[in-house]
């Protein structure tokens, strides 16, 4: 196994390497740059900060030197939040979002997979229209609209939670933006847990448990095992989502994660900023397909790690 | 064996489409989705001409309107907006009577009554034009007849004062041109790059797919901002580029049916008789990947209008005063409170629409692939 490992975090360099460059060169293709200002800077002034900030020098120089700082862990300096170096923001921002991202993902597990299961094992009945219908509708009702909602009933009509800030992470702070971030992710997981139920259901494996007349409970235990497997590979790209932060929740809940970081320094071409977020969305994304390989093998016996 | 079972014509063989279609058809949820979104469909490309309104026309008197059934002004409404007019005119109104679709009035002032400033009641969206009765007191007194016009805003106004119902349906166009075309770009690029790939095979398909991988590894949302740092405010163009990202889970798709479709033996029996690699991919290959195609597209769309409602609410969709549900949406949500209309009527469109595409979604799935009957 760590060998196996090690070979895909071996694989997984160039991968981050080429995502690097593309951002960085797509990101310095685009008209403006980070001084722009309404009114423009003196010349002098303008000249200045591009020396200071080396964007004087050619391009290529420019990639070389951020890839140089890059390899040693130094994400630079933000050229839009002039005080905090990248490093800094992540640091502060990262870890508000990661909690926020694993709560959510761990409150989707909890109800979507017991959802999905009761609707397969009641195909076509109500309990299956209702499960499913609800998971339709946290699927195509928009966060942004969900958001609100909930701002408008739990914390101004009936007043038993704040409607917005983080307050260090307090309990009751948290409630709202993690069940916003997890109903579309419950209703996916239920969805897909019903799915591939309804199929291991009718796998022989089941259907020797089924004539040996076990109990429900221990079945759905057996059939689980196999029906996890789409589950989770949806989770990985999912989990790395999550935990990297959502625009939208932490722009409408005023959460200081990271989510915000990329529409931010986008926006204001804070290349540094921009960059840091590419590297480490990226990071995320490789870990986590890493971590559904390894989960692959261990659910599924045919799966070998090589 | 009879001449008569010789004379029976042959049995007439139902292709995999036929069959598709007939399970469909029994499917309800799928029909009645289908229904819903012709509606939809049909009630945005022409309603727009038929309610009354245009969808930038601002009516600076009803400003956020809540919807009714009933008509605009209210007959209890009509005093207060005649004062209004009359302050304006500088004189003072008296005598006001409602008589079917018009108000007879009288106007009164210190000095005489410039006629001129009769206007006034042209430009309120509440009254046509003002005609004087009659003239007294060297033009101190006028007695006047004011048409009332009526305007019905079913959906209730924005808060600029715009029929929702209009804004919603011209939307509602947008919304779904731009579910379709990104979806088509998408549909096109994703077919052609998954079908060459894994007909291809080899160490081609495999740096194909090593390119889709890469793709996937850059955050997406990455990708649109610079789309819209680009292409500035163009959406349309805007949407060609967000359906050239969305074509890696369709190549993912169709490179793994191709996978199992080339070693059929129809494929074979192409091969041999030298058939071009083009002609294969166009005439056996790509039509035979479709079934999975389709489903993928009807949830494709309603991710893309979802995608669009996200940059809308981001602030970088489309620009007022054309409009989209997500933008509709996002307003709606910043007046939830005072103005709970504007966000529910919309998003009832938004949501029903993509409910619709998700079941139907569900539905071509069951027909196309009968195994989970």
């Amino acid at each position: 196994m760590l060998p196996f490992i090690l070979r895909r975090l071996f694989t997984a360099i160039p991968t981050l390497l080429v995502v690097v460059t593309l951002s960085f060169f797509l990101m310095r293709v685009a008209p403006g740059g980070p001084f722009d200002l309404e009114q423009p800077l003196e010349a002098k002034v303008m000249a200045n900060l591009r020396r200071i900030y080396q964007l004087d020098q050619p391009l290529h120089a420019q990639y070389l030197t951020y890839l140089g700082a890059l390899l040693r862990g130094d994400f630079g300096p933000s050229f839009y939040f002039r005080d905090f170096s990248i490093a800094e923001l992540f640091r502060q921002g990262l870890p508000v979002s990661m909690r926020l991202g694993a709560s959510a993902l761990l409150l989707a597990l909890a109800i979507g997979g017991p959802l999905g299961v009761l609707a397969a094992f009641r195909q076509n009945h109500g309990a299956d229209y209702a499960v499913m219908g609800f998971a339709t509708a946290g699927i195509t009702i928009p966060n942004f609209v969900v958001a609100p909602v909930l701002q408008i009933v739990f914390g101004l009509t009936l007043a038993w939670l704040p409607i917005a800030g983080w307050n260090g992470g307090a309990l009751r702070n948290s409630i709202l933006p993690v069940v916003t971030l997890a109903l579309p992710q419950i209703a996916v997981i239920a969805r897909m847990t019903r799915a591939s139920m309804i199929e291991t259901l009718r796998a022989n494996h089941i259907r020797t448990l089924r004539a040996q007349g076990l109990s429900g409970t221990t079945i759905a235990l057996h059939a689980l095992r196999g029906a996890a497997l789409p589950v989770v590979s949806y989770l990985g790209p999912a989990a790395a989502a999550l935990l990297t932060g959502s625009v939208v929740v932490e722009n409408i809940f005023a959460i200081p994660g990271i989510g915000r970081y990329f529409v931010e320094g986008a926006l204001n071409r804070d290349y540094t900023l921009v960059m840091g977020t590419v590297v480490v969305v990226a990071v995320f994304v490789l870990v986590f397909n890493l971590v559904v390989d390894l989960l692959y093998a261990l659910l599924d016996p045919r799966v070998r790690l090589d | 064996m009879s001449d008569q079972a010789l004379a029976a014509p042959p049995v007439a063989g139902r292709s995999l489409w036929q069959d598709a279609g007939s399970r469909l058809r029994r499917n309800r949820a799928a029909m009645a989705s289908l229904i819903a979104l012709g509606l939809i469909a049909l009630a945005c490309l022409i309603g727009p001409w038929l309610t009354g309104h245009a969808y930038d026309r601002v009516y600076p008197d009803y400003v956020r309107a809540p919807a009714s059934l009933e008509s605009h002004p209210r007959a209890e409404a009509i005093p207060a907006a005649v004062q209004r007019v009359a302050a304006r005119i500088r004189a003072t109104p008296g005598d006001i009577a409602a008589e079917g679709d018009s108000v007879r009035l009288t106007l009164t002032s210190q000095r005489p009554i410039d006629q001129r400033l009769l206007v006034y009641f042209d430009r309120s969206d509440q009254f046509g034009t003002a005609r004087v009765v009659s003239s007294a007191d060297d033009g101190r007194r006028l007695v006047l007849e004011v048409p009332v016009e009526h305007q019905r805003f079913l959906f209730g106004t924005d808060g600029n004062g715009r029929d929702l119902l209009t804004r919603t349906l011209i939307a509602g166009r947008i919304s779904l041109a731009i579910g379709l075309l990104a979806t088509g770009v998408a549909l096109v690029i994703g077919v052609v790059y998954g079908a060459a790939a894994g007909y291809l095979g080899g160490r081609i398909d495999m740096l194909m797919m090593r390119i889709v991988d890469v793709l996937y590894a850059l955050p997406f949302i990455f990708f649109v901002i610079l789309l819209v740092v680009f292409f500035g405010r163009n959406f349309i163009l805007m949407f060609l580029a967000v359906g050239a990202i969305e074509w890696l889970d369709m190549a993912r798709i169709v490179r793994g049916q191709t996978l199992s479709i080339k070693r059929q033996d129809y494929v074979l029996a192409a091969e041999a008789l030298g058939v071009p690699t083009g002609d294969i991919l166009r005439r056996h290959i790509i039509p035979n990947t479709l079934g999975p195609v389709i489903v993928f597209v009807t949830l494709l769309v309603p991710k893309v209008i979802l995608l669009e409602s996200f940059l809308s609410f981001l602030g970088l969709g489309v620009q007022e005063p054309m409009t989209s549900w997500g933008v509709l949406i996002s307003d709606g949500a910043r007046a939830i409170e005072g103005a709970p209309w504007m966000l529910a009527f919309p998003a009832a469109f938004l949501v029903t629409t993509l409910f619709a595409l998700n079941f139907l979604g569900d539905g071509l799935r069951d027909a196309l692939d009968p195994r989970d009957r």
